[in-house]
């Protein structure tokens, strides 16, 4: 199935930015079957497009003249594969898989955490359907709070209040995973259905289901098929659609829309 | 040379310049309040002062809108909390020299330094009337000082064009601003005799450094018309606007790069503009009005030299 | 203290020290041959005039500004690292098996790093459990398949070497990251000479103060390919962080620009630094910072200390690192048993210098041995620098044994064991006059178009009577170090 896709970032500044640099992972990730037919990423000046260590195409964008908004705008087409993609087999292996198995200041082990994820996936080979079942046990333990404006928290803090925001919920099943010695990745992406939406999720390496497969920490269940995928890393920081600094403008505000067209 | 260590140049310049003519002003002040006057004038000149150099709202909040001389000389001179009090300026001057302290000769920074930890010295709460003056007098004096030893030990390079260029910046705004305040202060004051109003004229220029000047220049009666042509035109008097602006067209002549053409544009326009002034012209138009033009000019020049050059003015 | 004037102190080592390797003297109490020249300038010279001299050492220090620690900002307190005036002397054919030994040993540190960021053959090969590298924390996987100009990444090393037993040279660390300490050697030459310019007339001392043009050079040499000229830059942290007097001592003898991060912004994946006369590219960093402070959009969000970008500059190609990023993985104490591996698979050499025996503690046979011998083992943390925790067997109390057994317990992978080393001592002057104290050396081994050194290196002395850390954090100090030319 084709997707058209628009996807807006708008950045103001209070007052004039004297310098603001931003790298940005908004371009689709071509594998488990999805193709790109067009993409195109319009920048305010020119950016410089790269793919990082992740296998993430990024582009690097810094404007040096005085500025007080940044508007970037991304337009494109994408063919899903109309059977599911939760798995995706990749062509990852024992040099490449221990990357996923370190811990990030975001994932943090943390001993109680541990002893959860050891109830459930102590004993190898795991399958999906226990990944499933710590999933349903975190989902019991964390209360979801919204995303916006919050911090950062990681997943040992998270855990400990008992409450936490998209990202930090997939970092704490990260966390849990690695705990017990599966490699797992944060996914960022867009969420299809009705509307679609910028969303995370959790990839985990499951020996027995061959491969990657994604889960979604917030539902408590496998990603569902519809999905475009963005950026995978270890975790929100490698990942996530934008990060950016700025000199002068005071604070930044961020307003992301993505519609189907 | 980096953008960072030209700032800190430039500031710690600026900083010591400040000090030294917040004491001046409020050496005036002082002086202005041995004359006889009502204590209602006496608030208004306190307010005045606050007002011109932007710390009246500071003031209050901290304060209260009841103004009590003592204690803006307190806020102005030792307030650790007030960021424009000489006891903060010298601070500033002092991180802002800590920070390039590898680009000072070792006198330089020993007269800075030193400068700092004297300052610690002096409790303002205690002073009398004369100590308060020999207050004024040494902070005055460890400004001369800054500049001889800056003047006397550094290479004449790129750093040395960026602290002088702050120096003069910063005296042509503070020149403006006491000119402008005494001037209103004065010409508003109720009449009265004419040794009250000469001794008004006489401690103005004593503030500055040129009730010598004004002698040997004009050999006359102390007038309003000539104390601002003193202060705005003689481009002999080293305190003026005119002479300031000479000396900060020449040092940023020699700085110039590829981005200040408009900001010497500027520079040259204002500087021209009080060599070839005519002190009439200036009183025509009002000499408050002129010196707010002055100030909003010299400024718009202070922030163009530091995005051209240092490190630009960020909030 | 200074000695008076008719207490003449003499040399106590010289009546026979059995415990330790001393480098003055032998086991049966003779002077060493590297010292005869020393020892009778010594003892020709008034009491006084040692005291007078290292008086006068301590003020020079003083007043040029080479202290150490931290500036607070209105005390202004700034430290001195205490110098001895009695200098290490090493002798010309040590010092040769020392240099072959750390040529090769760099060499082959540089081919591991090379090769775990692109091939990975030496863990095909299996000779290295991969997850052990892959997984460190130290390891950037932001650094696989970059290539770096020339294949160094450790341009500038700092190894640490110990001599212990019956005088063989160890490796205790390798520290490939920022290696500091290189200014206190080059100052206390300097000072050397000031003090004492007769003995450099009487002993063939191999020069060390041309160690900032050799840095320049190897600078120069990994600089991005078809760059000509290329402009160097030396960055800090700031004049907060206790090496900064070296970073500004390094960055003036080099000539080049002392920056912060602040200075330097990334355009177009192109690095400049900000300066009067406008944008200027920067081809080479010398780095005072570590990774995770370097980008903040590639590593920690919340550095203030980088530069946002310079990671993709750095990938492009456009800018060379020193150190590369990613260097830490290969000086981690986890990897460091397997150094003498790597000189036989890259090199096909056996090493030169010896690793200490270590006991990796998450292998449970090495944990069983550490907690059962904790008394006469060194126990490090596997992440740690500059001597903080750590255990010093058999100087610990009982106590401390068991406070640090509950630690290992907690999370073993987290330590290495190594045998208590009998370090070796130099004669150094203390309160009391002149007596043993050990020491360790730390040459700086620097990679470009070649490896090159300056002979000797810095010299770390343990002034507490009996302590085996060197470290200044810990109330170390420094002494000269004169390698003996034939």
């Amino acid at each position: 199935m084709k997707y058209s896709i628009r996807h807006e970032t708008r950045c103001h500044y209070d007052s004039p930015a004297s310098y603001s640099i931003r790298k940005l992972r908004i371009t689709p990730r071509e594998e488990g079957g999805v193709k790109i037919s067009r993409w195109e990423v319009n920048t305010p000046a020119r950016s410089s497009r790269s793919v990082d260590a992740w296998g993430n195409t990024t582009h690097l964008l810094s404007l040096t003249a005085p500025h007080e908004n940044v508007r970037i705008v991304v337009t494109g087409e994408v063919e899903i594969p109309d059977q599911g993609q939760a798995l995706i087999g990749t062509d990852c292996d024992g040099l490449t898989l221990p990357i996923y198995l370190a811990s990030t200041s975001l994932t943090q082990p943390d001993a109680a955490l541990s002893a959860l994820a050891r109830t459930h996936l102590g004993r190898a080979p795991q399958h999906i359907a226990d990944v499933l079942a710590l999933l349903e046990a975190l989902r019991a333990h964390l209360r979801p709070t919204p995303s916006g404006g919050e911090p950062l928290r990681g997943a040992a803090e998270s855990f400990t209040r008992q409450a936490a925001t998209l990202p930090d919920q997939v970092h704490v099943l990260l966390t849990a995973c690695r705990a017990v010695g599966l490699p797992a990745r944060f996914v960022s992406g867009y969420q299809l259905g009705e509307r679609v939406r910028e969303h995370a999720w959790a990839g985990i390496w499951l020996e027995a289901a061959g491969g990657w497969v994604s889960f979604d920490a917030r539902r408590g269940e496998l990603a569902s098929g519809h999905q475009i995928r963005l950026a995978v890393g270890r975790d929100y920081l490698d990942a996530c659609p934008m990060r950016s600094m700025h000199q002068g403008g005071g604070q930044e505000e961020v307003r992301v829309t993505v519609r189907m067209m | 040379m980096l953008s960072r260590t030209a700032d800190h140049l430039y500031w710690m310049a600026r900083y010591v310049e400040r000090a030294e003519n917040l004491a001046r002003m409020l050496d005036v002040n002082n002086r202005m309040l041995l004359m006889p006057q009502s204590d209602r004038e006496n608030v208004r000149l306190w307010r005045e002062t606050l007002d011109s150099i932007g710390l009246l709202q500071t003031y209050f909040n901290t304060h209260g809108e009841k103004l009590v001389p003592a204690e803006v000389v307190h806020f102005m001179a030792l307030d650790r909390a007030n960021p424009g009090s000489i006891y903060s300026c010298l601070r500033a001057a002092r991180e802002n020299a800590h920070a390039v302290r590898g680009t000072l000769t070792a006198e330089l920074w020993e007269t800075i330094n030193a400068t700092w930890l004297d300052l610690g010295k002096f409790d303002i709460a205690r002073m009398g009337a004369d100590e308060l003056d020999a207050f004024f007098e040494w902070v005055k004096l460890r400004s001369h000082q800054f500049r001889g030893v800056s003047f006397a030990t550094m290479m004449r390079d790129e750093a040395n064009c960026f602290l002088r260029l702050g120096t003069f910046i910063e005296r042509a705004d503070n020149t403006a601003r006491i000119l402008d305040v005494k001037y209103n202060f004065i010409n508003e004051a109720p009449r009265r005799n004419d040794a009250g109003e000469y001794y008004q004229w006489s401690s103005l220029l004593h503030s500055v450094s040129a009730f010598e000047i004004y002698r040997k220049v004009y050999r006359d009666q102390i007038t309003p018309s000539r104390v601002a042509e003193l202060l705005i035109l003689r481009r002999d008097m080293p305190r003026s606007l005119a002479y300031c602006t000479d000396e900060m067209l020449s040092f940023l002549h020699e700085v110039a790069n590829t981005r200040s053409d408009e900001t010497q544009r500027r520079a040259g326009e204002l500087a021209s503009s009080l060599r070839y002034g005519r002190i009439d012209d200036v009183l025509e138009a009002g000499v408050h009005s002129y010196l707010t033009r002055f100030i909003i000019r010299i400024n718009d020049i202070g922030n163009r030299i530091a995005s051209d050059f240092l490190v630009p003015v960020t909030t | 203290m200074a000695p008076t004037k008719d207490t003449k102190e003499q040399f106590p080592t010289r009546a026979g020290n059995t415990r330790f390797y001393d480098e003055m003297s032998s086991a049966s109490g003779e002077l060493r041959p590297n010292y005869q020249a020393y020892v009778d300038w010594f003892d020709g010279m008034s009491a006084e005039r040692t005291g007078r001299k290292r008086h006068e050492a301590d003020a020079l220090f003083r007043r040029s500004g080479i202290t150490f620690a931290v500036y607070g900002d209105e005390a202004g307190a700034e430290r001195l690292i205490p110098f001895d005036v009695i200098p290490r002397i090493i002798p010309a054919h040590e010092w040769r098996s020392l240099a072959d030994g750390l040529r090769q040993r760099v060499k082959a540190l540089n081919a591991f790093i090379h090769d775990i960021y692109h091939g990975q053959e030496i863990l095909k090969a299996g000779r290295i459990p991969a997850e052990q590298v892959i997984s460190n924390a130290q390891y950037r996987p932001e650094m696989q398949g970059v290539d770096v100009p020339n294949n160094i990444y450790a341009a500038i090393a700092g190894v640490d070497i110990v001599r212990a037993g019956a005088g063989e040279f160890y490796v205790l660390e390798d520290n490939l990251r920022v290696p500091s300490g290189v200014s206190y050697m080059v100052e206390n030459r300097k000072m050397m000479m000031r003090l004492f310019p007769e003995l450099f007339a009487k002993n063939r001392v191999a020069p060390v103060e041309h160690y900032p043009d050799l840095l320049l050079d190897t600078l120069r040499a990994v600089a991005p390919k078809g760059v000509l000229d290329p402009t160097v830059v030396v960055l800090t942290p700031g004049s907060f962080n206790s090496a900064y007097f070296e970073h500004a001592f390094l960055a003036q003898q080099m000539g080049v620009e002392l920056v912060e991060g602040q200075d330097l912004f990334v355009r177009d994946e192109q690095v400049f630094m900000r300066t009067t006369q406008g944008p200027q590219r920067v081809d080479v960093i010398y780095r005072r910072i570590d990774d995770d402070f370097l980008d903040p959009l590639a590593f920690r969000p919340d550095s203030m200390l980088g530069v946002p970008g310079l990671l993709s500059a750095y990938r492009a190609g456009n800018v060379t690192l020193s150190n590369a990023i990613g260097t830490g993985v290969a000086d981690d104490k986890s990897i460091y048993p397997y150094v003498g591996d790597m000189v036989r698979f890259y090199l096909g050499e056996e090493p030169i210098l010896n690793n200490v025996p270590t006991y990796m503690l998450r292998k449970p046979d090495d944990l069983a041995y550490t907690l059962a011998h904790l008394p006469e083992l060194v126990v490090k943390e596997v992440h740690g620098a500059g001597g903080y925790g750590m255990l010093v067997g058999p100087a610990s109390t009982q106590a401390e044994i068991e406070d640090f057994r509950k630690r290992i317990l907690a999370a073993p992978e987290k330590y290495i064991a190594q045998p208590t080393l009998s370090l070796s001592t130099c004669p150094t002057f203390v309160d009391t006059g002149i007596a043993p104290r050990h020491i360790d050396l730390r040459p700086f081994v620097l990679s470009g178009h070649e490896v090159r050194f300056v002979p000797g290196g810095l010299t770390r002395v343990a002034l507490k009577e009996g302590s085996l850390v060197v470290n200044s954090s810990q109330g170390g100090g420094t002494k000269d170090t004169w390698v003996l030319e034939d």
